[in-house]
């Protein structure tokens, strides 16, 4: 095998669910500016829970989360990589979407 | 009353700058507005430019400073990563072939910046802000047209708008011309590791040295493999920089079905030999991501404009359906764009049917030859890689000689002598018909008749010389 550091994203290999090993694989990665506002939410009205779960597993960043059957857009503010993925993978249109105000959120640069 | 300009531009990617850059080289009063702190913080992937085309709309863009000295031009080396194979397929353009040398590995985050620079020196006003919705003359009505765009930072009004805003655009849907779903869209994926230059370097060089890649350029490796997912990649090494980015892409439909994430999807990649030897023994710095349109039709939008506003680039799912590399697409669109934007000034004629000029022009260009279905359906179908192992000559040769003002139609067709020895393997691909039957291709057209990829269509092409 190669040489992986133990931060290599093939920590993530497996079946399973990755949310938590995503967010572990980013921790301390990213810089993100603090956003002023929850620029996406999940209608738990709307949200059709454990039967889907598609924000949750397909979310690149493990923003989501399960809570009392529900998702909820817990890690969000701090890792949230504003890709989109979530509000097209939503069957009942539970998303509500944005962008975080300017200047804020994400900044996709390594040097 | 909300500040007025000739045209504004929301959002300073590849598209959005050229636009604006034209515009305000034409002497208009533009507004280039950017939601992240500079030009580049929000850029994921699209490293790979045409230098013809960079240079024709940034002249310059080579020479520029903010390179520093640092390597940052790249071959191609086009590789068929086939299982566990380690065997190179699809490198055979002769060294030192000029056609490998129109391919630009850049780092995009400071590209964009440096275009954005370029813009505002030809005049363009650049502002940190979040479009967040149009300002609307005759709202709903049909004779509704665009006047300008809605912002937290206040409200700004022109003529003409153009959209550039990428595939997540709040305003290319607010207009009604954009809906993408869940099954037009590709999810794309970047892990970046940072591998020492030096070592880096003797990895390219050992691995595409006899292709007469000047590795020192940087280089950038097409990798696709057999697996079962439709599922492209491609790796970056810049030696330079001392970094090497993979990036993956899968649709979302197929992530959807098979309820996986696309860290899961990537794993395929990342155990295969084309791509550990290049980040072994590297640091993982982070990832990035970003959707793109993809669907199984070509993805972009039904209209491209409204009176008052253009969508460019990835705002109205211009991707390129071949090369996957829309930055180059963005460009030569947005100059359009742009330059339109002026005649309308000039001619003080803002009608429904100068903004209808655009999609004419887009569709008569390079870039409306190449967003045909056929191209579509025969690039992005994953088992398409069988054929590749025969076809692979062909197709590099094909990317290799994409110009600015070439097609990859007219690539394909001008090289019809070295397709006829891989017909039979295409033949074989009876998916392919399948493939074009269920995005609703009703009837083969010249290309796909001439490729057999229609059942019952025998190949119209002139027999091979001598054989």
């Amino acid at each position: 095998m190669a040489d992986f550091k133990q931060s290599d994203p093939s920590i993530l290999y497996g079946p399973q669910l990755v949310g938590a090993k995503v967010r572990e694989l980013l921790k301390g990665k990213y810089q993100v500016i603090p956003k002023t506002r929850e620029h996406i939410k999940v209608d738990g009205e709307r949200c059709v829970g454990m039967a889907c779960q598609l924000c949750y597993i397909t979310c690149p960043t493990g923003s989501f989360e399960m809570e009392e059957g529900k998702a909820v857009w817990k890690y969000g503010m701090q890792l949230c990589g504003e890709c989109g993925t979530c509000r097209y993978v939503c069957p009942v249109g539970a998303i509500d979407w944005s962008y975080p105000e300017a200047g804020t959120g994400i900044v996709l640069k390594y040097s | 009353m909300a500040p007025r300009y000739d045209l504004i531009v929301v959002g300073a990617g590849p598209g959005g700058t050229a636009a604006a850059k034209a515009a305000a080289e034409r002497k208009l009063k533009v507004l280039l507005l950017e939601r992240g702190r500079r030009p580049g913080d929000k850029q994921m992937s699209g490293s790979y430019l045409f230098r013809t085309i960079t240079e024709e709309i940034f002249p310059g863009f080579e020479q520029a400073d903010f390179h520093k000295g640092q390597i940052r031009l790249g071959g191609v080396d086009f590789r068929w990563m086939l299982d566990n194979d380690e065997k190179r397929h699809g490198i055979s353009v002769a060294p030192g072939a000029d056609v490998m040398r129109n391919w630009m590995t850049v780092y995009r985050n400071e590209t964009d910046e440096w275009f954005a620079e370029q813009a505002v020196r030809a005049g363009a006003e650049l502002k940190t802000a979040l479009v967040t919705d149009l300002l609307w003359e005759n709202e709903g009505t049909e004779s509704a047209r665009v006047r300008g765009v809605v912002t937290a930072a206040g409200d700004f009004e022109a003529p003409a708008t153009i959209d550039a805003s990428g595939l997540n655009s709040l305003i290319a849907e607010r207009a009604g011309l954009a809906k993408w779903g869940v099954d037009k869209v590709m999810l794309g994926l970047k892990y970046i590791y940072r591998v020492d230059g030096e070592v880096l370097r003797q990895r390219l060089q050992t691995y595409m040295d006899s292709d007469g890649v000047e590795v020192d350029w940087g280089a950038t490796q097409m990798l696709c493999g057999s697996n079962p997912d439709h599922f492209g990649a491609h790796a970056t090494g810049m030696p330079g920089r001392g970094i090497v980015s993979i990036c993956f892409y899968s649709a979302l439909k197929e992530m959807v079905e098979a309820r996986v994430n696309i860290h899961q999807r990537a794993q395929w990649y990342l155990t295969q030999p084309t791509c550990r030897r290049l980040i072994e023994g590297g640091e993982f710095i982070y990832c990035d991501f970003h959707a793109l349109a993809a669907g199984d039709m070509v993805g972009y939008v039904p209209k491209s404009y409204l009176p008052g506003l253009l969508l460019v680039g990835d705002a109205g799912g211009f991707s390129q359906p071949v090369d996957n590399f829309g930055a180059n697409v963005a460009l030569w669109m947005g100059r359009m764009a742009g330059e339109l934007c002026a005649d309308m000034k000039t001619r003080n004629d803002y009608s429904e049917a100068m903004f209808a000029r655009y999609e004419e022009n887009w569709r008569n260009s390079w870039v409306g030859e190449d967003n045909v279905p056929e191209i579509s359906v025969f690039m992005r179908d994953g088992s398409l890689n069988q054929v590749f192992k025969t076809m692979d000559d062909v197709v590099s040769y094909a990317f290799a000689c994409k110009w600015e003002n070439t097609s990859y139609p007219s690539i394909i067709l001008g090289i019809v002598p070295k397709i006829l020895p891989v017909l039979p393997a295409l033949m074989e691909a009876p998916h392919l018909a399948k493939r074009a039957a269920e995005v609703g291709l009703k009837k083969a057209s010249p290309l796909m008749q001439l490729l057999g990829m229609w059942p019952g269509t025998a190949p119209n092409a002139p027999k091979p010389k001598g054989e």
